[in-house]
């Protein structure tokens, strides 16, 4: 009994005794992914500070240092309030925000078909449908984990009436790196750092390429956007994030 | 059976294994699933379910006791005369403990591929190679290991409530919802109701009721106590785990989410730490609800509730055609199956299960009626929560759980009339 108490105590020693020496202050990125010409407003809204971003059309910015807490996150498409919700980013935490989705000149705030209600209902943070291709916004985690000698790739298909689309990645050999509906991202993968050629498909149809050097240790995710002024054509924004 | 004696279970390895069979897989597999549901009010999803946990306990060593005999629902359900309904729910009871093993070999599979930096290939090897490791040592007669068990139990207790220490010493509430919206309150029955299967485990303590010391004393508040532990480590763990790692990045890697938690507290030794606390829980947890559905199926076989094939042991005794078939269909499972949709599905039948045993109790108790008819209540809510959940979200898994169900249904009548007959001609 008495060695059982002694790892006991041991044990909660070591844990407590494990004083984080990280950062405490949060990194957060924002892109702006809705089809719309207006430049788009995001602001954080807090008691004490309010951070606002303008961004364009398939606009992400680089990682901006902010305060951890709650803040109100409001986003504005010329004059028109699309979006408010509120929003954590917790100390330590790397994020990347992003809004998506159309914008028509009777868009409503936080506008949401029945399906996409029940779906936040049920699922919560894990709730994900087409929502009618209404403006949404999505907060995704941006940490590196894994091997210390591979890259991580993720992928969105952002484009609206676009289904599902697919992709490859090609150095020696073809990897599929997974397909992926409306407003989802596609399963996370690793790979080898080294360079690639990536090829995204509407059914057998090649829609879009890209050449990507990977380096170890760096999450990519990419961001498949229809062009504003071709919705035939596909755009592909790439974001870094390497180990904090 | 009643007052055993001389059973070599006595109070402290009953409440380890009772603590151990909960603990063992849930909390490594659902805290994920249950922080993108219920976000800050994760904590309160597991206090709701331990709702639904507590009277059931008491319900099932009431029933234990009074019957005096082990082997849960099937026996429970015999004793008052309904057989048919014995083997409709013991069928479903092999299906819920099915999927539960393939969720704790998803899980082995996952947390041990993460500390090695694997890809998705080995990690379903891994989930299929400690089922298939498993069935062996089973079918080699090593079955239970109670000592090995209690030894994996208190070391895997003892991590947990370290990490969920840690994390509340470091009291930072906004982690709870870092990265997502935070949640109304009312999404913790949704929560709860997803991740039920996490309670399951204590109640194969019933099928060892033959080799529990003086049960009738010890067996009430020994398990009663073990399920009250376990609600309050998991709120603990819940808000703990949370606090460090985040509620994004743990909904992210859902499958491995205490890992993610103990990286941030320890880096590496952390992963490491944890890797070896989940290897070994969800292992115990496989071997030992292996060996108990295993028995179990050799049991409704013997009262020809489930074709005489499973009745058929090995040299060393053992229910050796049950034991491959479930291992095979869980590691298949496991293989092929989400995180989410086979914690669901398993935490469905756990709670059509549990809401039976407490209706079994409340007809058969003659005074404190008031604690099954809680458990009646509970089960039911959360189980309409749950169905409400899968109707949404997953249709399609509800559909085919409801085709099983169907199958169970109308078609075992069949199938064992079919068997029974050809046994006799034979």
């Amino acid at each position: 009994m008495t060695s059982l108490k002694i790892t006991i105590l041991g044990f909660l020693i070591i844990f407590i005794g494990c004083d984080s020496k990280k950062s405490e202050k949060t990194q957060l990125r924002f892109g702006q992914f809705m089809l719309t010409e207006d430049r788009v407003t995001i602001s954080l809204i807090s008691e004490n500070t309010q951070k606002t971003e303008s961004l364009q059309y398939a606009e992400l910015t680089s990682f901006k240092t902010i305060e951890p807490g709650t803040y109100q996150v409001e986003v504005n498409a010329g004059s028109n309030t699309v979006l408010k919700k509120k929003f954590s980013f917790g100390p330590r935490g790397k994020f990347t925000l992003f809004v998506y989705g159309k914008v028509e000149d009777t868009s409503q705030l936080n506008d949401q078909t029945t399906n996409e209600q029940l779906h936040r209902i049920v699922s919560g943070a894990e709730a994900s449908t087409a929502n009618g291709f209404l403006p949404q916004l999505d907060v995704i985690d941006e940490h590196v984990q894994g091997g210390s000698d591979k890259a991580q790739l993720r992928w969105f298909n952002l484009v609206p009436f676009e289904n599902t689309l697919t992709a490859r990645a090609s150095r020696a050999e073809g990897v599929s790196l997974g397909s992926a509906d409306y407003g989802k991202p596609a399963k996370a993968q690793s790979l080898n750092s080294g360079s690639y050629s990536l090829s995204w498909a509407s059914g057998s149809v090649t829609r879009a390429t890209l050449e990507q050097h990977l380096k170890a240790k760096t999450l990519y995710t990419f961001f498949v956007l229809p062009d504003l002024n071709d919705s035939t054509k596909l755009h592909i924004l790439t974001g870094a994030s390497s180990t904090k | 059976m009643g007052s055993n004696q001389s059973g070599s279970l006595g109070v402290l390895s009953v409440w380890a294994l009772a603590a151990g069979g909960m603990v063992g897989g849930g909390i490594y597999t659902v805290l994920g699933v249950v922080v993108a549901v219920s976000a800050q009010w994760a904590w309160l999803a597991f206090l709701l379910t331990g709702l639904v946990a507590l009277p059931s306990a008491y319900s099932y060593v009431f029933l234990t006791r009074k019957f005096h005999k082990e082997g849960g629902v099937f026996v429970f359900l015999e004793e008052i005369n309904a057989k048919s309904m014995a083997g409709n729910l013991a069928w479903m009871l092999i299906l819920g403990y099915v999927l539960t093993i393939s969720v704790y070999a998803f899980a082995f599979g996952h947390y041990l591929a993460f500390a090695f930096h694997t890809g998705p290939w080995i990690t379903r090897l891994l989930a299929l190679g400690i089922v298939a490791a498993l069935v062996v040592l089973n079918l080699a007669g090593v079955g239970k290991l109670s000592k090995v068990e209690i030894t994996i139990v208190s070391v895997n207790l003892l991590v947990l409530f370290s990490l969920a220490v840690y994390g509340i010493s470091h009291w930072q509430p906004v982690q709870l919802t870092s990265g997502i919206e935070p949640r109304p309150i009312w999404s913790s029955l949704f929560g709860g109701a997803a991740i039920f299967m996490a309670y399951e485990g204590f109640q194969l303590l019933t099928y060892e009721y033959g080799k529990i010391k003086n049960p009738k004393k010890i067996l009430m508040p020994t398990l009663i106590s073990a399920v009250a532990f376990v609600v309050v480590l998991y709120i603990l763990v819940a808000l703990g785990a949370t606090m460090v790692g985040g509620a994004l990045p743990l909904i992210r890697f859902k499958e491995i989410a205490l890992s993610i938690a103990a990286n941030e507290v320890m880096g590496n030794t952390g992963i490491i730490i944890m890797t070896v606390a989940a290897g070994f829980a969800t292992a115990a947890a496989i071997n030992s609800t292996l060996f108990s559905t295993a028995n179990l199926s050799k049991r409704i076989a013997a009262q020809k509730e489930l074709p005489s094939w499973f009745n058929h042991t090995n040299e060393n005794d053992v229910p050796d055609r049950s034991i491959i078939i479930l291992g095979s269909l869980a590691a298949a499972l496991a293989v092929v199956g989400s995180l989410s949709s086979l914690v669901e599905a398993a935490s469905l039948a756990f709670l059509c299960t549990f809401g039976i045993v407490n209706w079994i109790a409340f007809k058969e108790a003659e005074s404190k009626k008031l604690i099954p008819v809680f458990g009646v209540l509970m089960s039911g809510i959360i189980g309409l929560a749950l169905i409400f959940r899968l109707v949404i979200s997953k249709p399609l898994a509800l559909a085919g759980v409801s085709l099983v169900v169907l199958l169970i249904v109308f078609g075992r009548p069949f199938l064992l009339k079919k068997t029974i007959k050809r046994t006799g001609n034979d």
